[in-house]
């Protein structure tokens, strides 16, 4: 008999453009080369890190070892008390506000967000760019509008923000603002909180939804209280809001897959509503949330001595960022690399926002092995005294080379 | 950015409709305090009444993970060891793929298709790159997973399934914007298969749609079908030039030996390499033949028509994840992983833990048997049946009087999971199975 094919119409698609570099990377054979691109902490010695706080958390877990059972569809009650813990601080947490719900880190935490969200009516939204890469096609994923405006200015490298206030002045009522509470990926410029104050208050005169994506909190002060200002200050205002958070960088749980969303809903009443809507719509994605790192992650959030250690640990990574980021600026000072280099220092969290373009991005490649983002996105954990002169030096080349 | 070339890409609907009753998603409403209270989950709620009740004889018949004879959830001895190797061996948590590592999709292949070596057309279809394995959040990751790309890129919309079918099937599937249709699969009145109906159902519907096939343990009246009559059905499904997706959650329990519950799997390996069939879909989980329920460890297969095809929907399966949820969780895929890594030796160990869990989920299915009442009522269908539930037959309001009078908890449609029975209830609950029936 004669069958059709079923899939005719596939093309190939072209590989997620980081996935691309890092096989590159993989295959270079240079024993200089310098992996900058992924997000992902690395030590000192360059190599992955394993919090000592979360170390400790799986040998405990281990020794209390719960098995594999299912899990609440809503989450682990003590890994979402927690995560609201952290986001909101021990007071807002227990107000009974907040609808949550364990998710596949912090993409399914967005996803579940966008869903939600569409659930409640809501599809249209507006980006700051440039911005995490995943974004415009998560949202148009679930049938949403993406709007962008400038978060960032090339001239100041620094945040734009009479974009933000103009565009929060002129957007309709009920559209959705996706914001990034700190370490703005990939330029790592953030609002100051007097920003953040008129942010706010547009968000609330002109019915704006905020949905606070939190991935790097710790990673910008080094302490991840004051991270959270921005979701503190917009649950004060008494502003109805969803917050998507992730423990893939500030526990260093990526493959885990650690997460949670919160909807703030200010009338208690209806958070059973919110709440029901969470777990109906996980249900038909996925049922459960994995249970392995949540579990670690609980262990941390219970326990008052690993709590303190992971203040510790995410001061330290925190430290140690800002140290590298002093070195580059010295190192290309010294150098006198033509341009000015201070948005280095100026800027949070895992990345470097360099302003490299991508000619000189593909020189660095070819010519140093170094590989960064194809847009100038260098995450600084990836630099450490063993080649911080090594890659100056390679900057110092292209942008030399090529102008 | 990550941008596309898709070809189809007006297929794909730009905003879709929600089915779920209480979507609110036409008329718009001002913030969330309005969106309605959506219903409760069913068997939690079972589980829910059953923990509040006091009566010590209770019996809770809801849960759909396995027990042992104290009524204790186990950790198969194989996954833990496995789990401490891996413990002792990680150092960090990195991301995996986007579909999971090559580790883990090579030793899924190895395991359902191949069957460890024995299967000459498995084996063909993943020398020749016809089988694309990408890892999902455990089986109803990788049902939603197919649905979504089926959704997209698939000609047809309709689904058949059968009835009954798992409770979940239908909302994962409309949600991904599928059309799901019932297809006839038993008679409740008999207690059987009903499958002149089933063949007539099925040959019925309009050619081309995706057909969901329980591959075994049938969930819930735990019916399979015989080899002769899944033959007739694959001849209508050829016919038809139905899809086949096959959903296999249960590998192992109908046989106790995964490696002899795939005969449907090699069966249609057989026709693709025959060329009497394109492409089918396999979603796969180890929730419950390893125990791995909470760590949401699974996979969904694409058997394709060539290795060029294979790379589009390979890149096309990564683009739809990638949205979702990124990448799937490590911990449970590296428990597979080292269980197939045969450096370990842990392959007969956990096949033996496995077959332990069936022996005793057949023996209590044999003794619910014996001290059932049958000059009242018929129970031979119970000893037809394999998995982890017996599909009692009772209505809805025996099962209601059963949790009135005696503290059974099970759901309406009679579905009782042979977990929660043990050697100190079977005859406390046959006894009121007996009571109800006679009254
Ligand atoms: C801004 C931002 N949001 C969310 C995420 C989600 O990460 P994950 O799904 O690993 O938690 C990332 C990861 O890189 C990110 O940079
Ligand atoms: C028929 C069937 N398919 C799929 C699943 C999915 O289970 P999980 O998502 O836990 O792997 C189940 C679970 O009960 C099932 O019974």
């Amino acid at each position: 008999m004669t069958v059709t094919s079923k899939f005719n119409q596939l093309v190939r698609e072209e590989p997620d453009p980081i996935v691309k570099t890092m096989s590159l990377y993989a295959q270079d054979p240079s024993p200089n080369k310098v992996d900058v691109s992924i997000g992902v902490y690395k030590s000192e010695s360059g190599g992955p890190y394993l919090f000592p706080c979360v170390a400790e958390a799986k040998k405990i877990l281990a020794a209390n070892d719960p098995g594999h059972n299912y899990t609440n569809m809503q989450g682990i009650p003590e890994f979402l008390e927690g995560a609201r813990r952290a986001a909101f601080g021990e007071k807002y947490a227990s107000e009974g506000k907040l609808a949550s719900l364990q998710t596949i880190s912090g993409t399914g935490a967005l996803h579940m967000a966008f869903l939600f969200l569409r659930e409640a009516g809501y599809t249209n939204y507006y980006l700051g760019v440039p911005s995490w890469s995943n974004y415009v096609s998560m949202v148009e994923h679930v049938g949403g509008k993406v709007t962008t405006f400038n978060h960032y200015r090339e001239d100041t490298k620094d945040v734009d923000f009479d974009s933000v206030v103009a565009t929060l002045e002129s957007a309709p009522a009920d559209s959705v603002f996706i914001f990034q509470t700190c370490c703005h990926n990939p330029t790592g410029a953030d609002y100051t909180q007097e920003q953040w104050t008129k942010i706010a208050e547009l968000v609330k005169q002109r019915s704006i939804i905020p949905l606070l994506d939190t991935a790097y909190q710790g990673f910008s002060s080094g302490d991840k209280e004051k991270d959270a200002w921005a979701i503190r200050h917009f649950y004060e205002l008494g502003i109805e809001f969803v917050v998507s958070q992730s423990f893939s960088k500030n526990l260093g749980l990526y493959g885990e897959r650690v997460g949670a969303m919160h909807a703030v809903v200010q009338d208690k009443e209806f958070v059973p509503n919110a709440q029901s809507t969470l777990v109906a719509l996980f249900r038909s994605e996925c049922s459960f949330a994995p249970a392995f790192g949540a579990r670690v992650a609980s262990i941390v959030f219970q326990s008052p001595e690993l709590q303190k250690v992971w203040r510790e640990d995410v001061a330290n990574i925190t430290k140690r960022l800002k140290s590298v980021r002093q070195k580059v600026l010295e190192r290309l000072t010294k150098l006198q690399t033509p341009g000015t280099w201070d948005n280095v220092i100026k800027q949070e969290g895992l990345f470097w926002y360099s302003g490299l373009t991508p000619a000189q991005n593909d020189r660095l490649i070819s010519k140093h092995s170094v590989y960064s983002t194809s847009i100038g996105r260098v995450n600084i954990a990836g630099l450490s005294d063993a080649n911080i002169n090594y890659f100056c030096d390679a900057v110092d080349e292209v942008v030399r080379a090529i102008n | 950015m990550y941008r596309t070339s898709l070809l189809k890409q007006t297929a794909r609907p730009s905003v879709r409709v929600s089915t779920r009753q209480f979507s609110v998603l036409n008329n718009q409403v001002r913030k969330w305090s309005e969106i309605p209270l959506a219903p409760p989950d069913k068997i939690l709620g079972i589980s829910e009444a059953y923990n509040k009740d006091a009566n010590t004889s209770k019996i809770n018949l809801g849960v759909g993970a396995y027990r042992d004879n104290s009524g204790k959830p186990i950790i198969f001895p194989s996954v833990k060891e496995a789990e401490k190797i891996l413990l002792a061996s990680e150092v960090e948590k990195e991301y995996t793929g986007i579909t999971g590592s090559k580790k883990f999709q090579n030793a899924v292949k190895g395991f359902v298709f191949n069957n460890s070596g024995k299967d000459v057309n498995g084996q063909q279809l993943i020398e020749q790159n016809r089988i694309v394995t990408a890892q999902t959040i455990s089986g109803t990751g990788s049902l939603r997973v197919i649905g979504d790309f089926l959704n997209r890129f698939y000609t047809n919309k309709k689904l058949l399934v059968p009835k009954p079918t798992w409770a979940n099937h239908v909302a994962v599937f409309k949600d991904a914007g599928l059309e799901p249709e019932f297809y006839a699969y038993y008679e409740t009145s008999k207690n059987d298969l009903d499958f002149a109906n089933l063949k007539k159902s099925l040959s019925s519907q309009p050619d081309g749609s995706i057909v969901l096939l329980h591959a075994c343990c049938h969930n819930p009246t735990g019916m399979d079908l015989t080899p002769e009559q899944w033959e007739e059905v694959l001849a209508i499904v050829q016919e038809k030039n139905f899809y086949p997706l096959v959903d296999m959650a249960y590998q192992g329990f109908a046989s106790g030996n995964p490696y002899k519950d795939i005969g449907l799997i090699r069966r249609l390996n057989e026709l693709v390499v025959q060329n009497k069939l394109k492409s089918y879909a396999l979603c796969q989980s180890f929730a419950k033949n390893m125990g791995l329920y909470g760590e949401r460890t699974g996979s969904i297969s694409i058997i394709t028509e060539s290795a060029e095809a294979s790379q589009a929907i390979e890149s096309q399966l990564k683009k739809l994840i990638r949205p979702i949820y990124s990448s799937p969780p490590i911990h449970g895929s590296k428990i597979v992983e080292i269980i197939f890594d045969e450096q370990h030796n842990l392959l007969n160990s956990w096949l033996q833990d496995l077959d332990k869990v069936v022996g005793r989920l057949n023996t209590v299915r044999s003794k619910l048997y014996e001290n059932l009442d049958k000059s009242s009522y018929n129970w031979d269908h119970l000893l037809k049946q394999r998995g982890m539930f017996v599909y009692t037959g009772l209505s809805a309001e025996q099962v209601i009087k059963l949790r009135n009078d005696y503290s059974v908890y099970a759901t309406e449609d009679g579905r009782f999971s042979i977990s929660g029975i043990n050697d100190n209830n079977v005859e406390y609950l046959a006894n009121a199975i007996n009571e109800v029936v006679k009254q």
